[in-house]
């Protein structure tokens, strides 16, 4: 039986005891979180690391979410991002889809969180062996994984 | 008046793996939320109709520093 990778999620959180919420919510759901309080940590990370997806909060110091969550889509425009956020007005919402967010979700609706987090994760994971297939790329950029390049051309006949 | 067909394409890439999604839906069942969870909820309601309060009265406390004409033009 094929196993599946673990999935991996960046949170990006100024607040501690929410970064500790976040990590023990996902752990309960068998995914692996990493946790930072800063947008400079996050795009390190982001660079270093492979993640499934990012969940982070609006007001960060320094470099707030709305443009981190462009930076992030410079480096991985495929991995979607998730506002887990304080702002709850309509304006910030449309702020964050238009910086590229996914899906908004405004704190303490940590139930619209997780349903919105395992949604994207069922479909970032795969059983190993099985191509990934990033959740934005066009259909034309999809090509079979099971076509053998290399292999001979095959031959229909009797032997003589 | 257009009559051409709607056509939805679903793509397998969009389409959640119901074992792997079953699997996480039962991890993740509210029955086993942990304390920190529903302590942190808790708390988050308390304080987010709070922490707007003291910031505001902060900002009424101290006046903004007067700012003196940058060329002498005053209004």
């Amino acid at each position: 039986m094929p196993s599946k990778h673990q999935p991996r999620v960046l949170c990006v959180d100024d607040d501690e005891d929410s970064r500790v919420m976040l990590r023990t919510l996902l752990a309960l759901a068998r995914i692996e979180a990493k946790t930072v309080s800063t947008a400079a940590n996050a795009l390190f990370l982001m660079r270093a690391e492979r993640f499934d997806l990012c969940v982070m909060e609006v007001w960060l110091p320094g470099v707030d979410g709305f443009e981190l969550c462009r930076q992030i889509r410079n480096i991985e425009p495929h991995v979607p991002v998730l506002f887990f956020a304080s702002a709850a007005d309509a304006a910030d919402k449309k702020k964050g889809l238009k910086a590229g967010a996914t899906v908004y979700v405004v704190k303490p609706d940590v139930a619209g969180l997780l349903r919105t987090v395992m949604h994207f994760v069922s479909l970032a994971v795969r059983p190993t062996g099985k191509q990934a297939i990033p959740l934005r790329r066009k259909v034309k950029d999809i090509s079979p994984p099971f076509i053998n390049k290399t292999a001979q051309p095959l031959s229909i006949g009797w032997k003589r | 008046m257009n009559t051409e067909p709607l056509v939805r394409l679903s793509r397998n890439a969009e389409r959640p793996d119901p074992e792997i999604h079953d699997e996480l839906e039962s991890a993740a069942s509210p029955n086993k939320w942990s304390t920190v969870v529903r302590s942190w909820v808790v708390e988050f309601r308390q304080r987010g109709r709070n922490e707007r309060v003291p910031a505001f009265d902060s900002l009424l406390k101290n006046p903004l520093p007067a700012t003196a004409p940058a060329d002498g033009n005053a209004f």
